[in-house]
């Protein structure tokens, strides 16, 4: 069998190990859930600083959604969004919430694995090595 | 707590990068996995940058690979409005890449 040459970065992005969090399964992060977030306001795309338990469900429940489900979301008003956010909020246990912004972050920051720098002459010094486990990310 | 290294602006560029490589409509890109879409990105970037005869053969694999996987289309060049149109009424057909071969073997 040939050996492949795809990053091992690459192919989790392509079949990405199921997410659950505080028992709800997690979609792969779409541009459409990133902007959705965006719209919200949401802190877990600026690194979760000011999140607070109602965001981090609002994050989760917006993650938790297909894109789809996400669209026909953002189409209602807002306090529809507050409504299925305490509604989601009401099904998680306690003792699981401290935990969920820190997975929450981490889940988003997992669609950034194979996102390196735009410049050609930066690439170059960072060639995709078949079978590694993730491809450097860049600042700013 | 760390962040994503990226912001808005680089998700929608990536976006752009898609929608002129790829025959698909808006709504469907959005819908693709981030990570995804960055692995095309950077591929696609890693292409255009080596291209000058020096592009090797395991780059061109993945690029196809990837292309095969998720049976997307190629526009020929950054075209947003073909992007926009039905993939039959644009008579655009990708090339068989390698994957395709080795799929065929």
């Amino acid at each position: 069998m040939p050996k492949s040459t795809t990053p091992k970065a690459i192919l989790n992005a392509l079949f990405p190990n199921p997410v659950t969090v505080a028992g709800i399964k997690l979609q792969p992060v779409t541009s459409l859930h990133y902007l959705a977030l965006e719209k919200l306001e949401n802190p877990l795309i600026n690194a979760g600083l000011d999140a607070n338990t109602s965001s981090t469900v609002e994050a989760l429940l917006i993650l938790s959604l297909t894109p789809v489900q996400v669209r026909e979301l953002l189409a209602e008003e807002y306090y529809a969004i507050t409504v299925r956010v305490q509604e989601l909020a009401g099904r998680i246990p306690a003792a699981e919430l401290p935990g969920i912004t820190q997975e929450m972050t981490e889940h988003i920051l997992s669609a950034f694995k194979t996102a390196v720098p735009a410049s050609a002459k930066e690439c170059e010094a960072r060639p995709l090595a078949p079978g590694s486990s993730s491809v450097p990310s860049m600042s700013g | 707590m760390r962040g994503p290294p990226f912001g808005t602006g680089f998700v929608v560029s990536a976006i752009d990068v898609w929608l002129s490589e790829y025959h698909e409509p808006l709504e469907a890109a959005l819908a693709r996995p981030l990570a995804v879409v960055f692995a095309f990105m950077q591929a696609i970037q890693r292409r255009n940058g080596i291209e000058a005869g020096a592009a090797d053969s395991a780059e061109q694999d993945i690029l196809a690979e990837l292309e095969a996987e998720l049976e997307v289309k190629k526009c020929r060049g950054p075209n947003r409005a073909a992007a926009k149109q039905p993939f039959h009424s644009a008579g655009r057909v990708r090339k068989p890449s390698a994957a395709d071969s080795r799929i065929a073997r």
